[in-house]
């Protein structure tokens, strides 16, 4: 029963959830602002500091990924015995971040491209698109500690 | 007259820099604290549970956020004044 419970090939899972939760959804929105930023700076350099901070989100989306990242390798026992359930726990967990990261630094790279002149309106926008990645990392949260339940399965 | 240009070329450098040193300050706050606050407080503060751990680098960043908010959109209150001083000043030397 534990050897059906706990294959060898489980931490693949656990590590694959790991690698999902990086986001690219981080690079995305940087590069896109970032485009806007270039074109408004040549003009109104005063103006740098505030319209940065679609940048600054989109690095807290991937500061968000990190966390779960370092949270899942955390939890990873591959050497202690390793249930296939908490494998495929830990590579939902990490999916999810990840793909809630790409959703949140597409809107966030969107946004920070058209500079608007109402700064109050675009960190608006963009407060409720960085939720979406707050969401995907509570659920990420939420699936990590199903994992603690699972821990003596494989003796 | 080439005075007053140098005068405003030597202030508008300085606040540059003063820009950049923020921008640097703030990009290294947000490297490091969330993920060093991590690890501290699973250690010392939570003993062990790692998930509460994730929960307070995730309040450190947005605390980053929060702050770095906070001071551009009081830089741009200060530099708004600013340009309507200049403003002021300009049709008053027209006179």
């Amino acid at each position: 029963m534990p050897a059906d419970l706990c294959p060898p090939y489980a931490p693949f899972f656990g590590f694959a959830g790991v690698a999902s939760a990086v986001t690219a959804g981080a690079a995305f929105g940087t590069a896109k602002a970032g485009i806007g930023i270039a074109g408004l700076g040549t003009f109104k350099p005063e103006l740098i500091m505030r319209s940065l901070v679609p940048v600054v989100m989109a690095g807290i989306i991937a500061v968000y990924g990190l966390v779960v990242s370092v949270l899942i390798a955390g939890n990873l026992t591959p050497s202690k015995g390793y249930p296939l359930a908490a494998g495929f726990i830990h590579l939902g967990a990490g999916l999810s971040c990840g793909m809630t990261g790409i959703a949140a630094g597409y809107a966030i790279g969107h946004v920070g491209d058209s500079v608007t002149t109402s700064v109050v309106g675009m960190i608006l926008i963009l407060i409720f698109a960085e939720v979406l990645g707050l969401y995907g990392l509570i659920v990420a949260l939420l699936m990590n500690t199903k994992v603690t339940a699972l821990v003596d399965v494989c003796n | 007259m080439s005075d007053q240009i140098a005068a405003a070329k030597a202030s508008e450098q300085a606040a540059s820099r003063a820009a950049l040193i923020k921008l640097v300050f703030f990009a290294a706050t947000l490297i490091i604290l969330p993920i060093s606050s991590y690890f501290f407080t699973e250690k010392y503060v939570w003993s062990g549970n790692s998930n509460y751990a994730a929960i307070t680098a995730i309040c450190a960043a947005n605390i980053v956020l929060i702050a770095y908010i906070v001071v551009s959109v009081m830089e741009d209150k200060q530099s708004f004044k600013d340009a309507e001083e200049k403003k002021i000043s300009e049709t008053k030397k027209e006179r």
